[in-house]
Order: C-alpha cells, then sequence, then structure tokens
C-alpha cells in the first residue's frame, strides 16, 4: 500500500489558535483505495488536521499536496471542488430542506431562460431519486423534508452524493455517533462500498472497534501530536487503544510504527 | 393529522385561513361596511406597502437574521425622495434614495457578519440612528411634493375606483421574489444559511455573501415601499414608519415564517401584511376602539408563532 502516490500528503502541519497548540508539526497520508483511521481521544487535532485539509482553517506552517500537486484550498468550495467530500458529524444536511435540495446544495443543477438561471428541480429530483434509489433509500421520495429521516438514511444521502459527484475522498467525521446499533452497521458497510470502489476514506473516530472492522491503517493524535500510524495488519484494536491512553506510543510497539521506520529507512 | 401536514408543507394556508375568518368576523359586526370596495380599495393599499417591507423582511428571517431597521429605511427613503425631487427631479431622487437605502441594508449586513453581533441589535441601532437623521431633518414636521409628476403617479397613484397602482407592485414583487426564493441558487442558499450555517458553510456556500445581499434586498424593498407611501400621500411625516418594523416582522411570522429561520414563504408573509391592516380597520369599523388595534394583534401574533411551531413539528415528525 505505500507503494504509488499518496492522494493526500500533508507534510509538518502546525496550526496555533492563539496560545493553544493545536497541531504541531503532524504529518499526514492517504493512499488510493485505502480506508485511513483517524484517532484520538478529544482535543486531539483530528478535526483541526481535516478542516486544515478541506481549506476551513489555513494552518500556520506545513504543506499540503493533493493528487500529487501541491495546494492551499482557501474555502470548503474549493477544496471539495477539487473532489473531497466530508460528511460531518451532525451528518451534513438541513433539516427544514427536502432531500433533493440538500443532495444538491452548493451544486444545485440550473437551467437557463434567457439570461437567468433557474433550479433545475424537475431534473434535480429525477437525479436525486435515481440515486436514493441505488443507495437503499426506497421508500422515500426526494421532496421530503430531511428532519423525517433517520440516522442511517441520512448517511446514505450523504454517501450517495459522494458518489454521484464522484469524488476522489470522501472524509466522514464521527459518522457513528449518536447512530443505533443497526445504523452503525449500515454506515460501516457503506464504508467498505466506497472502498470497494476505490474510493478512499478517511474515518475520524474515538471508537476503535468501528474504526477496526474497515480501515487499513491507523494514524493516531494526541494533544496535537502524532502518536503513531500503524498498518492494521501490525496492530491489535487493543494496541491502539493502549497508545491512545498513554498519550504516546509503548516501546513495544514503535518498531511497527510506519513513520518512524519510514524515517529509519531514509537514514539508513 | 393529515391537515396538519398539509399545513406543514403549505405554511400559507393557517395565514389564508385567519384572514377568512378575520373577514367574516368583521363583516359580520361591521353590518357589510367592511367588505365594501372602497374598505378593500383602501386596505389593499396598505397592505401593498406594508406587504413590501414584509417580503424583504421574510427574506431575513428565513436566511436566520432580523432587520428592525426597515421601517426607519423606509421612513428615510420616503423623506428623501420627497426632498430631493424638488430639487433634482423624481427620477434621480428615487434612485438616489433607493440607493441609501441599500447602503443602510449593506451596513447592516458587513457589521453583523464582521463582528458577529447579532442583527438584533445592530438593526435595533440602525433604526434608531435613521429616526434620529429623519427627526433632525424634518424638524418633525412633515414634507409634501411641491410638485407631481410621472413617478410618483406610477408608484403611488389611482387606478379608479379607489384602487392604486401599488398593489400591482406588490402582486410583482410578491411574485419575483417567491421565484426567487423557491427557483433560484440564491434563495436555495438562503434557505440553507437560516436552515443550518454550518452545513452550508461546508457545502461550499458564501454564508457571509448570502446574509449580505439579504440585508441589501431587503432594505432596498423597504426603501421602496417607503417611496410609494410618500407617492400614495404626497407628503411623508417624520413619524412614517415607525410601527412598520414590527408589523412587518408580525406579519411574516403569522405567514408561517420561523422565528429561528430556514423556513416560510413569500407569498404566506404577503397574507400576514393583508392580515394586519384587515384587523386594523376592521375593529374600527365595528366601532371597537382604536386603542385595541396593537393588543389584538399582539394576542394573533403570538397565537400564529405558536400554531407555526406546533403546526411544523408535526409536519416534519418530531
Amino acid at each position: 500500500m505505500s507503494s504509488g502516490q499518496p492522494l493526500v500528503k500533508m507534510i509538518n502541519i502546525s496550526k496555533k489558535f492563539g496560545e493553544v497548540q493545536a497541531l504541531k508539526r503532524v504529518s499526514f497520508e492517504v493512499y488510493p483505495g485505502e480506508v485511513v483511521g483517524l484517532l484520538g481521544d478529544n482535543g486531539a487535532g483530528k478535526s483541526t488536521l481535516i478542516k486544515v485539509l478541506t481549506g476551513l482553517y489555513r494552518p500556520d506552517e506545513g504543506e499540503i499536496h493533493f493528487e500529487g500537486r501541491r495546494v492551499c484550498f482557501s474555502s470548503p468550495r474549493e477544496s471539495r471542488d477539487a473532489g473531497i467530500e466530508t460528511v460531518y458529524q451532525g451528518l451534513g444536511l438541513v433539516d427544514l430542506m427536502t432531500i433533493s435540495r440538500n443532495f444538491f446544495l452548493g451544486r444545485e443543477l440550473t437551467r437557463k431562460v434567457g439570461p437567468l438561471r433557474f433550479l433545475d428541480m424537475k431534473r434535480m429530483n429525477q437525479e436525486c431519486e435515481k440515486v436514493l434509489h441505488q443507495i437503499g433509500v426506497r421508500r422515500r421520495s426526494p421532496d421530503t423534508v430531511t428532519a423525517v429521516l433517520s440516522g442511517g438514511e441520512r448517511q446514505s444521502i450523504n454517501i450517495g452524493r459522494a458518489m454521484y459527484f464522484e469524488a476522489k475522498l470522501v472524509i466522514m467525521d464521527e459518522p457513528t455517533n449518536a447512530l443505533s446499533v443497526r445504523e452503525t452497521e449500515m454506515v460501516l458497510e457503506f464504508i467498505q462500498r466506497l472502498k470497494e470502489h476505490g474510493l478512499p476514506v478517511v474515518f475520524i473516530t474515538h471508537n476503535i472497534y468501528h474504526v477496526y472492522q474497515v480501515a487499513d491503517r491507523f494514524t493516531i493524535l494526541d494533544r496535537g501530536e502524532k502518536t503513531g500510524d500503524f498498518a492494521k495488519k501490525d496492530v491489535s484494536a487493543e494496541d491502539i487503544i493502549e497508545v491512545i491512553r498513554l498519550g504516546c506510543c509503548p516501546e513495544r510497539l514503535q518498531h511497527k510504527r510506519r513513520d518512524i521506520a519510514a524515517v529509519q529507512t531514509v537514514l539508513a | 393529522m393529515n391537515f396538519i401536514r398539509t399545513m406543514g408543507k403549505r405554511p400559507e394556508l393557517g395565514v389564508l385561513i385567519s384572514l377568512g375568518v378575520v373577514w367574516l368576523a368583521f363583516v359580520f359586526l361591521s353590518g357589510g361596511k367592511f367588505a365594501g370596495l372602497g374598505n378593500i380599495a383602501a386596505l389593499l393599499a396598505q397592505s401593498a406597502e406594508l406587504g413590501i417591507v414584509t417580503v424583504g423582511v421574510a427574506f431575513t428571517l428565513i436566511c436566520g437574521e432580523i432587520d428592525l431597521s426597515v421601517g426607519s429605511v423606509y421612513g428615510l427613503s420616503g423623506l428623501l425622495f420627497v426632498l430631493l425631487s424638488s430639487k433634482l427631479g423624481s427620477v434621480p431622487a428615487f434612485l438616489i434614495a433607493l440607493g441609501i437605502a441599500c447602503l443602510a441594508g449593506l451596513i447592516n449586513g458587513l457589521v453583523t457578519v464582521r463582528t458577529m453581533v447579532p442583527s438584533l441589535i445592530v438593526t435595533l441601532g440602525m433604526s434608531m440612528f435613521l429616526r434620529g437623521l429623519i427627526y433632525f431633518t424634518t424638524g418633525g414636521f412633515t414634507r409634501t411634493f411641491t410638485e407631481m409628476d410621472f413617478l410618483i403617479d406610477a408608484l403611488g397613484g389611482q387606478l379608479g375606483g379607489g384602487f392604486y397602482i401599488s398593489v400591482v407592485w406588490f402582486l410583482l414583487i410578491v411574485g419575483i421574489f417567491t421565484v426567487i426564493l423557491r427557483m433560484t441558487r440564491y434563495g436555495n442558499f438562503v434557505m440553507a444559511v437560516g436552515g443550518n450555517k454550518e452545513v452550508a458553510k461546508a457545502m461550499g456556500i458564501e454564508v457571509d455573501q448570502v446574509k449580505l445581499i439579504t440585508f441589501v434586498l431587503c432594505a432596498g424593498l423597504a426603501g421602496l415601499a417607503g417611496m410609494i407611501s410618500a407617492s400614495r400621500f404626497h407628503s411623508v411625516a417624520a413619524t412614517t414608519g415607525t410601527t412598520t418594523a414590527l408589523e412587518a416582522i408580525a406579519a411574516a411570522v403569522m405567514g408561517g415564517c420561523l422565528v429561528t429561520g430556514g423556513y416560510g414563504t413569500i407569498p404566506g408573509a404577503a397574507l400576514g401584511a393583508v392580515l394586519i391592516p384587515a384587523v386594523g380597520a376592521g375593529l374600527v369599523m365595528s366601532g371597537a376602539p382604536a386603542y385595541w388595534y396593537q393588543a389584538f394583534i399582539g394576542v394573533v401574533l403570538v397565537g400564529a408563532a405558536v400554531l407555526n411551531l406546533v403546526v411544523h413539528r408535526r409536519a416534519v415528525g418530531q
């Protein structure tokens, strides 16, 4: 998996909020087709790192490369246009709007009438209906208000959106928070499906057991610093929990760290 | 339950029913006078001016903001239209007054999005500031057009039978802004920003820009309505528009706009703007003391807000 160009390469990212060092020289990569678990306790810097990547925050230091090019997204709109689709904690839907309006929010289909542009509601509803059907939200019409949807259905819409707009990377920020057991299973299944489609996923969570089922690799942060980067085959879920609990990488796992190993290879 | 669901999807239904009830009650209480053509014409003239303001106010509410300065913008632009018409002619006066109204909206919007001070406070300050300017300029007196011309007629002239042309402008604006809200990207953004600002931002919507445009539109409509009012009366009083902001907000809420943002319709808000003058006129014609007007509106307003919320919660199944 380490062979080939990484899709995302963040190098030595630092970010300070006032006196708080939210990120301290953190490097982070995502390779094509892999699911990366971004782990850490509350305040570890997981969300900050992702917000730096998607252009919500500007890093104080460091470089970001996407698809081999150096980038600096200055807004979520730019990162989204580049193909980074984020599924937020709150499930990323405006409750009072319909499914199809949410689906196309920010990327509405329009048609021209003279010099004016109007929403093409008919086409948006049709396209949305098609996707709803594919992703298994069959009993909902596109003009349903999203407030009535279950957590799993909301996830499905987010994932359908990522597929429809041909995202290159899907970031899921605590997607299983506040979901029932069955809905959680659905989300994990969807991540599996994205992976089958070759879509890389960054899965941010505290729940090691959820992420362990689907991820290929784990990056662990603690108080703004990277404390580990492991391939799934090298560590157990318990090992990861230990790293998070200790706030550093125990001696016995040091040689498994991919980030350290890489440095050592270069030095050798 | 079915009825509630229908109402949840069509928020203008509630205000339409209220309007029907109020109408029937006042026709009965006034011994038929209320249904007279003259009264209807007078009511619609008032509704048109309040209604044009209400359309803008509804946009700000749906966008998750509030504009308390529309009454002062209404008064000021009417005043500028009257004062400048005699010096520069009516067309430049109209454009300048409209421009200054939009400028007030732009300042409201810039201060709100830049400082994060709630628009409730920003626009309250703007309202007081502009009203102060009006009192200073007029010395508290009424100002009258020195001569009439085509534009003044086009804005506030009579159509015959006591009906005013302003009703046509009102309907046109309701139509245009209904389309803008429902059928354009900007309208979609307004609903998204008011419904959930964070999600809107994550979806790449320029939230601040949407809010700015909305404040400018709202103030522009208030300015236009103020000039229509000035044209209809041929004059502007120092107190013109002092109750307009609260009435417009009341009308929008009665028409189904949620004060918490993200939801509402323009036809509903416009019907709210018909309901309020109807209640005022109806009470007078029924022989009730005019003082009752505000008390009555207050009760109807809170009732409508509660009803909206209940209907809305049921409709979305929460």
